[in-house]
Protein backbone atom coordinates (compact mmCIF):
# COMPACT_ATOMS: atom_id res chain seq x y z
CA UNK A 1 0.00 0.00 0.00
CA UNK A 2 2.71 2.29 0.88
CA UNK A 3 4.64 1.56 -2.44
CA UNK A 4 1.61 2.24 -4.49
CA UNK A 5 0.57 5.76 -2.56
CA UNK A 6 4.86 6.75 -3.22
CA UNK A 7 3.96 5.77 -7.03
CA UNK A 8 0.85 7.50 -7.05
CA UNK A 9 3.13 10.62 -5.86
CA UNK A 10 5.86 10.88 -7.74
CA UNK A 11 3.71 9.90 -11.24
CA UNK A 12 0.95 13.22 -9.76
CA UNK A 13 4.63 15.13 -9.02
CA UNK A 14 6.45 14.13 -12.10
CA UNK A 15 3.69 13.79 -15.44
CA UNK A 16 4.54 10.47 -15.88
CA UNK A 17 3.01 7.33 -15.79
CA UNK A 18 3.75 3.42 -15.02
CA UNK A 19 5.49 3.01 -18.31
CA UNK A 20 8.65 4.80 -17.06
CA UNK A 21 9.25 1.85 -14.62
CA UNK A 22 9.00 4.38 -11.17
CA UNK A 23 10.59 1.53 -8.67
CA UNK A 24 13.73 1.95 -10.19
CA UNK A 25 13.93 6.32 -11.01
CA UNK A 26 16.51 7.61 -9.73
CA UNK A 27 16.89 11.56 -9.65
CA UNK A 28 18.21 13.27 -12.87
CA UNK A 29 18.44 10.52 -15.20
CA UNK A 30 14.81 11.21 -16.57
CA UNK A 31 13.61 14.65 -18.01
CA UNK A 32 10.90 14.92 -15.49
CA UNK A 33 12.86 14.69 -12.68
CA UNK A 34 14.49 17.85 -12.28
CA UNK A 35 15.74 19.86 -9.25
CA UNK A 36 12.26 22.07 -9.65
CA UNK A 37 9.97 18.83 -9.81
CA UNK A 38 12.19 17.60 -7.20
CA UNK A 39 10.05 20.13 -5.04
CA UNK A 40 7.07 19.36 -6.34
CA UNK A 41 7.94 15.75 -5.17
CA UNK A 42 8.27 16.28 -1.59
CA UNK A 43 4.95 18.32 -1.60
CA UNK A 44 3.01 15.46 -3.09
CA UNK A 45 4.78 12.86 -0.42
CA UNK A 46 4.06 15.48 2.21
CA UNK A 47 0.55 15.57 1.65
CA UNK A 48 0.12 11.90 0.62
CA UNK A 49 1.56 10.62 4.15
CA UNK A 50 0.89 13.81 6.04
CA UNK A 51 4.41 14.28 7.03
CA UNK A 52 7.23 16.74 7.40
CA UNK A 53 10.44 16.04 5.66
CA UNK A 54 13.77 17.78 7.12
CA UNK A 55 15.78 19.49 4.60
CA UNK A 56 18.53 16.69 4.71
CA UNK A 57 16.76 14.02 3.71
CA UNK A 58 14.72 16.13 0.79
CA UNK A 59 18.28 16.07 -0.22
CA UNK A 60 19.25 12.67 0.53
CA UNK A 61 16.19 11.27 -1.73
CA UNK A 62 17.73 10.62 -4.61
CA UNK A 63 15.60 7.46 -6.17
CA UNK A 64 12.37 6.06 -5.60
CA UNK A 65 13.84 3.18 -3.41
CA UNK A 66 15.88 6.18 -0.95
CA UNK A 67 12.08 7.51 -0.69
CA UNK A 68 10.66 4.38 0.40
CA UNK A 69 13.26 4.16 2.93
CA UNK A 70 12.80 7.86 4.03
CA UNK A 71 8.90 7.55 4.11
CA UNK A 72 9.02 4.25 5.97
CA UNK A 73 11.45 6.47 8.66
CA UNK A 74 8.79 8.97 9.37
CA UNK A 75 5.72 6.76 9.17
CA UNK A 76 7.97 4.77 11.92
CA UNK A 77 8.23 7.70 13.83
CA UNK A 78 4.76 8.92 13.80
CA UNK B 1 -9.38 41.04 -2.76
CA UNK B 2 -8.27 37.84 -1.03
CA UNK B 3 -11.57 35.92 -0.60
CA UNK B 4 -11.07 32.57 0.96
CA UNK B 5 -7.16 32.50 0.85
CA UNK B 6 -5.09 31.10 3.00
CA UNK B 7 -2.65 34.07 4.60
CA UNK B 8 -0.05 33.48 6.81
CA UNK B 9 1.68 36.37 8.24
CA UNK B 10 4.72 36.47 10.81
CA UNK B 11 5.36 38.84 13.07
CA UNK B 12 1.82 39.54 13.40
CA UNK B 13 0.86 40.51 16.70
CA UNK B 14 2.79 44.24 16.60
CA UNK B 15 3.36 46.91 13.80
CA UNK B 16 2.88 46.19 10.61
CA UNK B 17 2.01 42.56 10.62
CA UNK B 18 -0.67 43.35 13.08
CA UNK B 19 -2.35 46.07 10.29
CA UNK B 20 -1.58 43.40 7.38
CA UNK B 21 -3.76 41.21 9.64
CA UNK B 22 -6.69 43.58 10.27
CA UNK B 23 -6.48 44.40 6.98
CA UNK B 24 -6.00 40.89 5.12
CA UNK B 25 -8.93 40.03 7.04
CA UNK B 26 -11.79 42.79 6.26
CA UNK B 27 -10.30 41.24 2.35
CA UNK B 28 -11.60 37.63 3.16
CA UNK B 29 -8.49 36.24 4.32
CA UNK B 30 -8.32 33.20 6.32
CA UNK B 31 -5.74 33.85 8.41
CA UNK B 32 -2.68 31.65 9.69
CA UNK B 33 -0.91 34.39 12.41
CA UNK B 34 2.19 34.01 13.46
CA UNK B 35 4.20 35.16 16.92
CA UNK B 36 5.95 35.17 20.13
CA UNK B 37 3.88 37.10 22.06
CA UNK B 38 0.73 34.84 22.99
CA UNK B 39 -1.37 37.98 24.82
CA UNK B 40 -1.12 40.02 21.92
CA UNK B 41 -1.84 37.15 19.55
CA UNK B 42 -4.58 36.35 21.55
CA UNK B 43 -6.05 40.08 21.44
CA UNK B 44 -5.90 40.21 18.26
CA UNK B 45 -7.54 37.22 17.25
CA UNK B 46 -10.14 38.70 19.74
CA UNK B 47 -10.70 41.79 17.70
CA UNK B 48 -11.10 39.85 14.94
CA UNK B 49 -13.37 37.34 16.11
CA UNK B 50 -16.39 37.26 13.15
CA UNK B 51 -13.26 36.42 10.68
CA UNK B 52 -10.82 33.34 10.06
CA UNK B 53 -8.13 33.44 12.28
CA UNK B 54 -5.88 31.04 13.83
CA UNK B 55 -3.11 32.11 15.74
CA UNK B 56 0.64 30.36 16.61
CA UNK B 57 2.83 31.18 18.98
CA UNK B 58 5.95 30.12 17.57
CA UNK B 59 9.94 31.81 18.33
CA UNK B 60 11.03 31.30 14.48
CA UNK B 61 14.43 31.70 15.47
CA UNK B 62 14.58 27.96 16.19
CA UNK B 63 14.35 25.65 12.66
CA UNK B 64 12.99 23.38 14.91
CA UNK B 65 9.89 25.45 15.90
CA UNK B 66 9.58 26.13 12.18
CA UNK B 67 9.02 22.66 11.41
CA UNK B 68 6.22 22.11 14.09
CA UNK B 69 4.81 25.12 13.12
CA UNK B 70 3.98 23.80 9.86
CA UNK B 71 2.73 20.11 11.04
CA UNK B 72 0.07 22.50 13.07
CA UNK B 73 -0.33 24.73 10.20
CA UNK B 74 -1.27 21.30 8.02
CA UNK B 75 -4.07 20.61 10.56
CA UNK B 76 -5.91 23.55 9.30
CA UNK B 77 -5.22 23.66 5.45
CA UNK B 78 -3.35 22.15 3.06
CA UNK B 79 -2.30 24.91 1.09
CA UNK B 80 -1.42 28.18 1.80
CA UNK B 81 -1.88 31.08 -0.58
CA UNK B 82 -0.09 34.12 0.53
CA UNK B 83 3.03 34.31 3.11
CA UNK B 84 3.96 37.34 4.34
CA UNK B 85 7.25 37.55 5.71
CA UNK B 86 6.88 40.42 8.31
CA UNK B 87 9.14 39.56 11.51
CA UNK B 88 11.57 41.55 12.11
CA UNK B 89 14.35 42.62 15.17
CA UNK B 90 16.42 45.80 14.88
CA UNK B 91 19.06 46.97 16.76
CA UNK B 92 21.32 49.98 16.45
CA UNK B 93 25.52 49.99 16.77
CA UNK B 94 27.89 51.78 15.30
CA UNK B 95 30.35 49.08 12.64
CA UNK B 96 32.93 49.45 14.66
CA UNK B 97 30.85 48.56 18.13
CA UNK B 98 28.83 45.75 16.75
CA UNK B 99 28.84 42.54 18.66
CA UNK B 100 29.16 39.31 17.03
CA UNK B 101 25.60 38.19 19.13
CA UNK B 102 24.24 41.03 17.50
CA UNK B 103 25.06 40.28 14.32
CA UNK B 104 24.06 36.59 14.23
CA UNK B 105 21.04 37.39 16.36
CA UNK B 106 20.01 40.17 13.57
CA UNK B 107 20.90 37.30 10.44
CA UNK B 108 18.85 34.73 12.62
CA UNK B 109 15.56 36.47 12.80
CA UNK B 110 15.92 38.72 9.65
CA UNK B 111 17.22 35.98 7.39
CA UNK B 112 17.78 32.54 8.31
CA UNK B 113 13.92 32.19 9.35
CA UNK B 114 12.34 34.03 6.83
CA UNK B 115 14.40 31.59 4.12
CA UNK B 116 13.50 28.27 6.08
CA UNK B 117 10.04 29.49 6.76
CA UNK B 118 9.30 29.89 2.75
CA UNK B 119 11.29 26.29 2.27
CA UNK B 120 8.20 24.38 4.02
CA UNK B 121 5.69 26.97 2.94
CA UNK B 122 6.53 26.68 -0.72
CA UNK B 123 5.44 23.10 -0.18
CA UNK B 124 2.29 24.43 0.97
CA UNK B 125 1.90 26.62 -1.94
CA UNK B 126 2.28 24.84 -5.25
CA UNK B 127 -1.20 23.87 -5.90
CA UNK B 128 -2.32 27.51 -4.88
CA UNK B 129 -3.79 29.19 -7.99
CA UNK B 130 -3.18 32.70 -6.08
CA UNK B 131 0.37 32.35 -4.81
CA UNK B 132 2.15 35.03 -3.44
CA UNK B 133 4.94 35.77 -0.98
CA UNK B 134 6.05 39.34 -0.21
CA UNK B 135 9.38 39.97 2.20
CA UNK B 136 9.17 42.80 4.13
CA UNK B 137 12.82 44.17 3.78
CA UNK B 138 13.70 47.72 4.60
CA UNK B 139 14.68 51.01 2.85
CA UNK B 140 17.85 50.41 4.63
CA UNK B 141 18.67 47.54 2.46
CA UNK B 142 19.53 49.93 -0.57
CA UNK B 143 20.21 52.71 1.01
CA UNK B 144 22.26 52.02 4.37
CA UNK B 145 21.84 53.92 7.90
CA UNK B 146 24.65 55.12 10.07
CA UNK B 147 24.82 52.73 12.71
CA UNK B 148 22.25 50.04 11.05
CA UNK B 149 25.16 47.75 9.18
CA UNK B 150 24.00 44.51 11.09
CA UNK B 151 20.06 45.40 10.04
CA UNK B 152 20.91 46.64 7.05
CA UNK B 153 23.02 44.04 5.52
CA UNK B 154 20.82 40.91 7.42
CA UNK B 155 17.76 43.35 5.14
CA UNK B 156 19.47 43.71 2.11
CA UNK B 157 20.38 39.82 1.88
CA UNK B 158 16.41 38.88 1.88
CA UNK B 159 16.40 40.81 -1.35
CA UNK B 160 18.90 38.93 -2.85
CA UNK B 161 16.88 35.50 -1.75
CA UNK B 162 13.22 37.18 -3.22
CA UNK B 163 15.11 37.75 -6.36
CA UNK B 164 16.30 33.96 -6.66
CA UNK B 165 13.29 32.77 -5.21
CA UNK B 166 11.22 34.35 -7.67
CA UNK B 167 13.22 33.20 -10.40
CA UNK B 168 13.06 29.23 -8.95
CA UNK B 169 9.37 29.64 -8.45
CA UNK B 170 8.46 31.16 -11.30
CA UNK B 171 4.91 31.46 -12.61
CA UNK B 172 3.63 29.18 -10.01
CA UNK B 173 4.19 31.53 -7.01
CA UNK B 174 5.25 35.13 -7.23
CA UNK B 175 7.64 36.75 -4.89
CA UNK B 176 8.41 40.29 -4.12
CA UNK B 177 9.33 42.34 -1.43
CA UNK B 178 8.42 46.05 -0.03
CA UNK B 179 11.18 48.04 1.59
CA UNK B 180 9.56 50.35 4.57
CA UNK B 181 10.46 53.47 5.67
CA UNK B 182 10.25 54.41 9.28
CA UNK B 183 7.07 53.32 9.99
CA UNK B 184 5.63 54.42 13.65
CA UNK B 185 5.55 50.97 15.16
CA UNK B 186 7.00 49.65 18.31
CA UNK B 187 10.33 48.63 16.76
CA UNK B 188 11.17 52.58 16.04
CA UNK B 189 11.51 52.72 19.50
CA UNK B 190 15.46 51.74 19.31
CA UNK B 191 15.66 55.10 17.64
CA UNK B 192 16.14 58.52 19.65
CA UNK B 193 13.54 61.23 18.97
CA UNK B 194 16.57 63.17 17.15
CA UNK B 195 16.64 60.57 14.47
CA UNK B 196 13.28 59.98 13.96
CA UNK B 197 12.80 63.54 13.31
CA UNK B 198 15.29 63.54 11.09
CA UNK B 199 14.35 60.38 9.10
CA UNK B 200 10.61 61.76 9.17
CA UNK B 201 12.18 65.38 7.59
CA UNK B 202 13.95 63.13 4.77
CA UNK B 203 10.46 61.49 3.52
CA UNK B 204 8.96 64.12 0.87
CA UNK B 205 5.78 63.86 2.83
CA UNK B 206 7.89 65.24 5.84
CA UNK B 207 6.40 62.14 8.54
CA UNK B 208 7.26 58.64 9.09
CA UNK B 209 4.81 56.34 7.37
CA UNK B 210 1.60 54.69 9.44
CA UNK B 211 1.58 50.94 9.55
CA UNK B 212 -1.65 51.10 7.19
CA UNK B 213 0.26 52.55 4.44
CA UNK B 214 2.69 49.62 4.79
CA UNK B 215 -0.01 47.05 5.07
CA UNK B 216 -2.10 48.76 2.06
CA UNK B 217 0.83 47.45 -0.67
CA UNK B 218 1.63 43.98 1.00
CA UNK B 219 -2.38 43.80 0.09
CA UNK B 220 -2.01 44.84 -3.40
CA UNK B 221 0.89 42.31 -4.05
CA UNK B 222 -1.06 39.35 -2.10
CA UNK B 223 -3.83 40.28 -4.45
CA UNK B 224 -4.44 39.00 -7.78
CA UNK B 225 -4.22 43.13 -8.69
CA UNK B 226 -0.47 42.45 -8.80
CA UNK B 227 -0.46 39.10 -10.73
CA UNK B 228 2.20 39.93 -13.46
CA UNK B 229 4.39 41.54 -10.85
CA UNK B 230 7.26 39.02 -9.36
CA UNK B 231 11.31 39.68 -8.29
CA UNK B 232 9.86 43.30 -7.65
CA UNK B 233 11.34 45.64 -4.87
CA UNK B 234 8.60 48.14 -3.90
CA UNK B 235 10.14 51.23 -2.00
CA UNK B 236 7.45 52.82 0.49
CA UNK B 237 9.54 55.82 2.04
CA UNK B 238 7.75 58.26 1.30
CA UNK B 239 10.80 59.37 -1.65
CA UNK B 240 13.61 59.37 0.71
CA UNK B 241 16.55 59.75 -1.64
Amino acid sequence: MQTETLKKAFMEALGIDESKDIENLEYNTIDEWDSVAHMNLIGEIEDAFDIMLDTDDIIDMSSFSKAQEIVSKYLADA
Amino acid sequence: MLKNRYALITGASRGIGRECAILFAKNGANLLLVARDQDALVSLKNELKEFSVDIFVCDLSDEDNIKSLFIEIKKITKIIDIVVNNAGIIESSMFGMTKSDTLKNMFATNLYAPYQLTQYATRMMRKSSYASIIFISSMMATKGGIGHSAYASSKSALLGMMKSLAKELAPTIRVNAIAPGVVKTDMIETLSEDEKKDYASQSLFKRLATPDEIASVILFLASDMSKYITAELINVDGGIC
